[in-house]
């Protein structure tokens, strides 16, 4: 039967993201394919929801075309192995029959959205995240549920619509209180926190953060109270308060046991003890992430870091070492051009002209041709000043500010127990 | 296909002290193994055992981190919690399969929860799992058994 909208009343076309990302590829062509197919199975989906308590099978035409369209892409591609996953929950019992888990089903959906988020197609991964939420829409309230509402407020950050943003996460908290999981309460508040650092309200990011750390006092809740304070050192860095972003990522880091968020939260250290202009510390961290980081990519940006440092040191022979340790590493292209830009920089430094030239011709001619807008202009730059022939000077010997001895003395030690440098 | 509770084989081998064999390893290479869960002690206890069995072994405490390995590493096996702070591991294991989908039969659940939910959301997935607390000897002998040896490690 066919349905017409009344006149004047808004129409909600579900999935519009899809539609208008469709219009953006041509027709066939691998992307096109990808997402044609993530919106057959979205309909499918639809349908399966709409049926409602009553139960109604999904029509044969409409599976079939979902599976036609799910089979053309590319069997490589996760949203393709995702997107058959669903396809095949939906057509097996009890699903088949009619409405049945919703949780089931949205841990898929779930999964379709972080797939696309790994693709950067933020705005189709928030469509599927609503439809995750409409799929397990309370009561009761679930686990994933929160996540969906997280994974929405991620997205519409990453799409620049922060009062979305906003909105998402401040669902994602009341429903995580409704469930009673304070870690994911405390999570939407930091994330709101952030979203008000993002706004470039300091001050509320910093209230916001401040109850976080504060909500999760609890020794079970040490996880989600390292990423708090991470986040509120975050804050307090650009709020140009660098001892006191110091001490927090110090505080930090005693209780961060997460690999990862370990090795972020060093990166951020150095980059703190470095804006402090506190050197020896800065290189502290830096030698053990390039020693111990779990990523490959954080241990060559830690080393390009050390390049950097060894240059301001004056520090040639230091230099040299890392410079081949680079050379030799198969570096991805935004690291090979920043490789190459650094070691430029550190060549000026030195009054080493032709050698400088040569990396910075290097760097400008990777960024420029790879579309590296940035770096291309940086580069461009360093080398229209060698060109001018204006020089560079390593630094004075840096000196730690007291306030941060005990965040610089954390970060020895760690040194010490790597057994680097 | 339902998820298959470990009883796991009867033995007296403590906590911590899972067995000593030599290096585990699958089509010539040692086998990686990612421990997901968010409890440290967990993460820690596993990665040990897995390295003292001759595995490589990664731990995430987070999905997110969980995505970032996945992402960038070939893993042989995933031993992962239900219930983590950030994705539910059941859209943890769509995901990774979908990454490395040798994972879809090559994952071990292990839980602390003992709700009929609970086992409903990992018989969906037809992977097997072990309640906590366990004993570090049944999860390795259970993701061993998961993993094929010798050959490709991924399974038709």
């Amino acid at each position: 039967m066919r349905r017409t909208a009344a006149r004047g009343s808004a129409v909600h076309v579900r999935h519009l993201p899809f539609l208008r990302a469709l219009l953006d590829f041509e027709e066939n062509s691998p992307p096109w394919v990808s997402i044609a197919a993530g919106l057959a199975v979205l309909r499918l989906v639809d349908r399966h929801l709409d049926a409602g308590a009553g139960g109604a099978r999904l029509d044969t035409w409409s599976l079939t075309a979902a599976r036609q369209q799910v089979g053309r892409v590319d069997a490589r591609e996760p949203v393709g192995v995702v997107l058959d996953g669903i396809v095949e929950l939906l057509t097996s019992e009890p699903f088949a029959s009619g409405p049945a888990d919703g949780e089931i089903l949205a841990a898929r959906l779930f999964a379709y959205g972080r797939a696309l988020e790994l693709e950067a197609r933020y705005d189709l991964a928030a469509d599927v995240y609503e439809t995750v939420v409409r799929s397990v829409a309370p009561p009761p309230v679930t686990d994933v549920a929160v996540d969906a509402q997280m994974r929405l407020g991620y997205c519409a950050r990453m799409l620049g619509r922060l009062d979305m943003a906003g909105t998402a996460y401040s669902a994602a908290g009341r429903l995580a209180l409704v469930l009673g999981d304070e870690s994911r309460v405390i999570r939407a508040r930091i994330a709101n926190g952030n979203l008000a650092a993002a706004r470039g309200n300091l001050p509320e990011a910093a209230r916001l953060l401040d109850d976080a750390v504060h909500a999760a006092a609890s020794p079970e809740l040490a996880g989600v109270r390292a990423v708090a304070l991470h986040d509120r050192a975050v804050v307090a860095a650009r709020a140009g308060e660098l001892s006191r972003a110091v001490g927090l990522a110090h505080e930090a880091l005693n209780i961060q046991t997460a690999p990862l968020a370990r090795d972020r939260l060093l990166t951020d250290l150095a980059t703190m003890f470095l804006d402090l202009g506190a050197r020896g510390p800065a290189r502290d961290a830096l030698l053990v992430l390039a020693a111990t980081a779990q990523e490959q990519y954080t241990r060559w940006l830690a080393v390009i870091n050390l390049l950097e440092l060894a240059a301001l040191d004056g520090a040639e022979l230091v230099f040299e070492q890392h410079r081949r340790e680079l050379l030799a590493a198969d570096l991805p292209l935004e690291l090979a051009v920043s490789f190459q830009l650094t070691l430029g920089e550190g060549y000026r430094r030195f009054g080493r002209t032709r050698a400088a030239r040569r990396a910075l011709t290097c760097a400008t001619e990777l960024a420029e041709t790879h579309g590296l807008h940035q770096l291309a202009f940086q580069a461009a730059a360093a080398l229209a000043a060698v060109e001018r022939g204006e020089s560079l000077t390593p630094l004075e010997p840096a000196v730690t500010p007291a306030a941060v001895a005990p965040a610089a003395a954390t970060v020895r030690d760690l040194r010490a127990l790597a057994g680097v440098g | 296909m339902t998820g298959r509770p470990i009883a796991g084989p009867a033995n007296d081998q403590p906590h911590g002290q899972p067995l000593e064999r030599e290096t585990m390893k699958t089509a010539g290479r040692q086998l990686t193994v990612l421990v997901v869960d968010d409890e440290s002690s967990i993460c820690r206890a596993l990665s040990i055992a897995f390295q003292r069995a001759g595995c490589h072994a990664l731990s995430a405490e987070s999905g997110e981190a969980a995505l970032t390995l996945l992402s960038t590493r070939r893993v042989d096996a995933l031993v992962l919690d239900l219930r983590i702070p950030d994705m539910r591991g059941d859209a943890l294991l769509h995901l990774a399969a979908a990454l490395q989908p040798h994972l879809r039969q090559q994952t071990l659940f292990i839980t602390g929860d003992v709700t009929d939910r609970a086992t409903a959301l990992i018989g969906a997935c037809g992977a097997p799992y072990v309640r906590k607390p366990f004993q570090l000897v049944d999860v390795i002998e259970t993701v061993f058994a998961l993993v094929p040896l010798g050959g490709d490690a991924r399974r038709a």
